[in-house]
């Protein structure tokens, strides 16, 4: 699908992600205009790179909802850590092996993110679809890492 | 999502962009429903499928978008859907009806690609999904029939179609001798239970030659004698003067058979033009091998 035609239909989502501000401001974050319209058209190109459709408004909305507490984002890196995260999770959902819902995804995503990659997206996207599916299935496959570096 | 890219580049008026966004507006909802409201995006692959569904199930043609369009603008199109679901439904359970009756009454004649088409046909019916995926065939279908099924034909429609044409086939081939049926096709293939060939073509193909040489029709066979006297027949005549002597001709054995459906006589009316460009090229190569057969 020539993903530039869904612009057409993503005119709601503009205002959805608008309406963000709101919740995020009480971490002292925000969006600016040329944030949103990045996150929308990032949106796009990711979801095409990761061979994925939607219809409806998108993920970008849950992301944001659950990544604005991290400790490890601020007002500057807020939206582009979004951004790459976005990149992430659309190619995670088509590559792991096993049918993930999107709650599911962003708990993992964010546990990752938060705990073993230290807010770090470069290491987030060095997790392997293996170690995915086994924190998707309730086992951690870096509490042995964890540990050792812990022991050491 | 070729069908919508398509309307798109070929099309930038108001009123398109309004259909295309209530299309996807309806589309939004079909991939929460098919997701269980826990994706928020689908496959590519299953866009697409899920977007031809659509298509298929309102009727909308993508090269002809303009005619679907009013049609869409003025109506619900939840109702529309509904009501697509109903019609899909019953030409299932017609096109099982009849793929019930063909797994009873199909030949003795074994040919492995045949039962195993037939066999997997029951596939379809267990795997068909009307609510998102319903322009999808999903079975394989190796049996090549004598004449092919459209395939601008989609999902039940498809399979309804080849359901059909088999049973005719069948019933062609259930009217000849089987004896006489399985020597003529040891000579048309040796390994006919295991090779994916057509049985009603060899079949018809000389019984209709047989016909035209006033032979014994039953018999299937077709000695030299008889071939040479086709050869003659066919031999002076142009590619339109073929098509239409098969076109009498099959008119006639239609009759001869006691052929009385209209659906049977149209099938043998399509095969018999199907093989007028056959008998047309072994004529110019000075014989009619592969065509009438003598066993």
């Amino acid at each position: 699908m020539d993903m530039d035609n869904s612009v057409l239909f993503i005119n709601n989502s503009y205002e959805k992600l608008e309406l963000c501000n709101q919740k995020i401001s009480r971490y002292g974050l925000s969006l600016k205009s040329s944030e949103i319209n990045m996150l929308l058209q990032n949106r796009l190109a990711a979801l095409k790179n990761a061979g994925r459709v939607e219809f409806g408004v998108g993920i970008t909305e849950k992301l944001i909802d659950a990544f604005c507490d991290s400790p490890y984002v601020c007002k500057s890196n807020f939206a582009e850590t979004i951004s790459e995260i976005q990149d992430l999770f659309y190619l995670r959902k088509s590559s792991i092996e096993i049918n993930a819902s999107d709650n599911e995804l962003i708990e993992i995503l964010k546990e990752l993110f938060n705990g073993y990659c230290a807010g770090s997206t470069v290491l987030l996207s060095d997790v392997s679809d293996d170690e995915i599916v086994l924190l998707l299935c309730g086992r951690n496959p870096f509490a042995q890492e964890q540990d050792g570096e812990s022991d050491g | 999502m070729a069908e919508i890219n398509e309307i798109i580049n070929s099309s930038g008026n108001e009123e398109t962009a309004l259909v295309l966004s209530k299309l996807w507006d309806f589309m939004n909802e079909l991939s929460f429903n098919y997701t269980k409201g826990e994706s928020s995006s689908v496959s590519s692959d299953e866009a697409e499928r899920m977007m031809s569904s659509l298509f298929y199930l309102l009727n909308i043609d993508s090269d002809d978008f303009s005619n679907s369009s009013l049609k869409i603008l003025k109506s619900d199109i939840k109702e529309m859907y509904a009501q697509a679901l109903i019609k899909t439904d019953k030409k299932v359970k017609s096109a099982r009806q009849k793929w019930m009756r063909l797994c009873v009454d199909i030949t003795k004649l074994h040919n492995i690609s045949l039962y195993e088409t037939v066999k997997n046909i029951g596939g379809f019916f267990k795997n068909y999904n009307m609510q998102y995926f319903a322009a999808d065939i999903p079975c394989d279908i190796d049996y090549q029939l004598a004449v092919p099924v459209s395939e601008k034909l989609k999902g039940v429609d498809y399979i309804d179609k080849y359901i059909t044409y088999l049973l005719i086939e069948n019933r062609y081939i259930n009217l000849f001798p089987e004896n006489a049926e399985i020597e003529l096709l040891k000579k048309y293939c040796a390994d006919y239970r295991g090779l994916v060939i057509n049985l009603f073509e060899p079949i018809i193909t000389n019984a209709l030659g047989l016909f035209l040489v006033k032979g014994d029709v039953l018999s299937l066979n077709i000695n030299t004698k008889q071939c040479d006297r086709l050869i003659s027949i066919f031999g002076d005549k142009q590619s339109l003067e073929i098509k239409n002597l098969l076109k009498e001709t099959s008119k006639l054995f239609v009759n001869y058979l006691g052929i009385t459906s209209v659906s049977d006589k149209a099938y043998i009316f399509s095969y018999a033009q199907k093989l007028a460009p056959r008998i047309e090229t072994a004529v110019n190569h000075g014989g009619m091998d592969g065509i009438f057969i003598e066993f």
